[in-house]
């Protein structure tokens, strides 16, 4: 399959921002989500130019993120600390310059605080993973080096615990 | 998907990336686009410009290759790559072959091809410096190596029948370049053919069984030694050796076209004696250059297809020399009596390396028997690679 130009931003334009939300919530550095978003279009390109065959650009798109953000967990594991968890355990805020919508603006906020108070920290992992990034079981179990029935059990019992607490 | 979810999903999906960022990103990845337009997006290895190649020789208006040198871009970016770079193959064939078009005398071609040649040469070591001197990029730079000497020579020797002092100048240069970069020389598969190290050819590697090769009138007698030994280049329709001199003994006729050439050429010098006139057929082999061991499996990955001589061959193995080629870099296998060069299909074996890797050295026969007897693409397959019979 050939790709254009046309096709490359197209996907730009549409996925970008999966991306991103993703990198956000997971790192809490709008500067490193954008430049992680970068970065992984950059590699796209790069590999088209290069003439690497690729069946699904969407598909490489994200596969080349998920090696980023796998190499991130791997830099993580090295500092010991998750930087989720540090960010929460510091009463960080997302950054000014995520564009919420103003009137969704408490929605997202009652949502970080609960992934805030959620323990375990895996817990949040596969809540992002699952619906920032949009991750399927199987490839968020590829990514943590779990089994997939573990990464739908992680699912289940966060989104319970996340609920009970929506309601408390 | 409960409520819940469906809700906490639907809040993590009002983050979105701020539209200046969004902005800024895009804006970086079109400078990229510009850089590296896709337009040049082709498989990795030279051979697929023979295109253009072809297209330069025969239709193209030299008009629009000049407009196309110097309207940058593409063109421009690729003067800077190296073998294995995607720009590559627009760096050799177009860019300098619009310089060739445009050299005219029979010196500035020459020059021109002894400067490419240097540049290959230069190329090699950039190569080897960050370790990309592989199969294939050796295997690139040989070629072009090789095909610049030959044409060089050609050049110069039109410029020697014209007396044109010319010769001599740039044939000094030429001599300066390749013994400035012998040791690359040597990686790149040749062997200095400079005085000093004349003396090195055939000796060790005739017992190697790897390159020597038989003169003519003695193919297909005695030991069978050339067919499958000559260096790959040899092998290569694309370059331009005299391919009916295919046979013929590399070391002796290096010799004698050595002593002539050197001998026209102190000739018109007035230097030490010239008296030992060779052969005087015209020659475009490349002079001072010896095909020796052919670069480690030339073949490797499939990226160059190799085709080695079909008909006419009556070279003979024994089961010693066949042992000599067992290896993925060289791999020979006696099957029913005929001998093979398994060594381009190693990689294009449908039923693994390994299996193709067991026939090395050795007499197949039995091995390929209990796999493929009576089957017909196999054997056709295996006609393709004959080099010769099992003595």
């Amino acid at each position: 399959m050939k790709y254009s130009e046309a096709d490359f931003l197209a996907l730009y334009d549409s996925e970008a921002d999966v991306l991103y939300r993703f990198l956000l919530l997971r790192t809490n550095d709008h500067e490193r989500a954008c430049d992680i978003v970068q970065e992984s279009y950059l590699r796209v390109w790069r590999a088209l130019v290069s003439g690497t065959e690729i069946k699904q650009l969407r598909a490489f798109l994200f596969q080349t993120a998920r090696n980023i953000v796998i190499d991130m967990y791997r830099q993580d594991a090295r500092r010991e600390t998750d930087s989720l968890d540090r960010f929460f355990e510091e009463g960080g805020e997302l950054g000014d310059d995520a564009e919420l919508h103003q009137y969704d603006q408490l929605d997202i906020e009652r949502v970080r605080e609960l992934l805030a108070e959620l323990e375990p920290p895996s817990y949040r992992e596969v809540i992002l993973l699952r619906y920032a990034l949009e991750w399927t079981p199987k490839e968020i179990a590829e990514a943590l080096s779990v089994s997939e029935n573990v990464v739908s059990v992680r699912i289940n019992r966060a989104i319970k615990k996340l609920q009970s607490q929506f309601h408390i | 998907m409960n409520t819940f979810e469906t809700q906490l999903k639907k809040a993590i999906e009002r983050v979105t990336l701020p539209a200046s960022d969004r902005a800024r990103v895009r804006e970086r990845l079109l400078a990229e686009i510009a850089d590296m337009p896709i337009a040049t997006a082709m498989p990795r290895h030279v051979y697929s410009l023979s295109v253009i190649r072809t297209q330069l020789k025969k239709t193209m208006p030299i008009a629009l290759l000049i407009a196309l040198l110097m309207s940058g871009g593409v063109s421009y970016a690729a003067e800077g790559t190296l073998p294995g770079d995607t720009l590559y193959p627009i760096k050799i064939h177009v860019n300098e072959g619009v310089r060739g078009a445009l050299a005219g005398s029979d010196s500035a071609k020459a020059k021109l091809e002894v400067d490419l040649l240097n540049r290959r040469l230069v190329e090699a070591e950039q190569l080897k410096n960050e370790s990309r001197l592989d199969a294939t990029t050796t295997l690139v730079l040989n070629q072009e190596v090789r095909a610049h000497r030959s044409r060089a020579d050609k050049h110069l020797q039109s410029l020697e029948d014209h007396h044109n002092e010319d010769a001599i100048t740039i044939g000094d240069e030429l001599e300066l370049r390749m013994s400035g970069h012998s040791s690359v020389l040597r990686d790149l598969g040749f062997e200095d053919g400079d005085d000093d190290m004349q003396d090195d050819r055939g000796g060790d590697r005739s017992e190697g069984g790897t390159t020597t090769t038989m003169r003519s009138e003695g193919r297909g007698e005695g030991e069978g030694r050339s067919r499958g030994e000559h260096t790959i280049l040899e092998r290569s329709a694309s370059t331009t050796i005299d391919t009916q001199k295919n046979g013929a003994d590399v070391r002796g006729e290096r010799e004698e076209e050595h002593a002539s050439q050197s001998s026209r050429r102190e000739q018109e010098r007035g230097g030490r004696g010239g008296d030992d006139e060779g052969d005087d057929e015209e020659d475009d082999r490349p002079r001072g250059l010896l095909p020796v061991t052919p670069p480690v499996s030339a073949s490797i990955g499939g990226a160059v297809t190799i085709t080695p001589p079909t008909s006419g061959s009556v070279t003979t193995y024994t089961l010693a020399q066949i042992a000599t080629h067992n290896s993925a870099s060289s791999c020979y296998s006696a099957i029913s009596g005929t001998v093979y060069d398994l060594t381009p299909f190693l990689n294009g074996h449908p039923g693994g390396v390994s299996a193709i890797l067991s026939l090395c050295g050795r007499d197949g026969t039995a091995l390929y028997m209990a796999q493929h007897s009576g089957q017909s693409r196999p054997q056709s397959m295996l006609a393709s690679l004959r080099i010769g019979t099992l003595n």
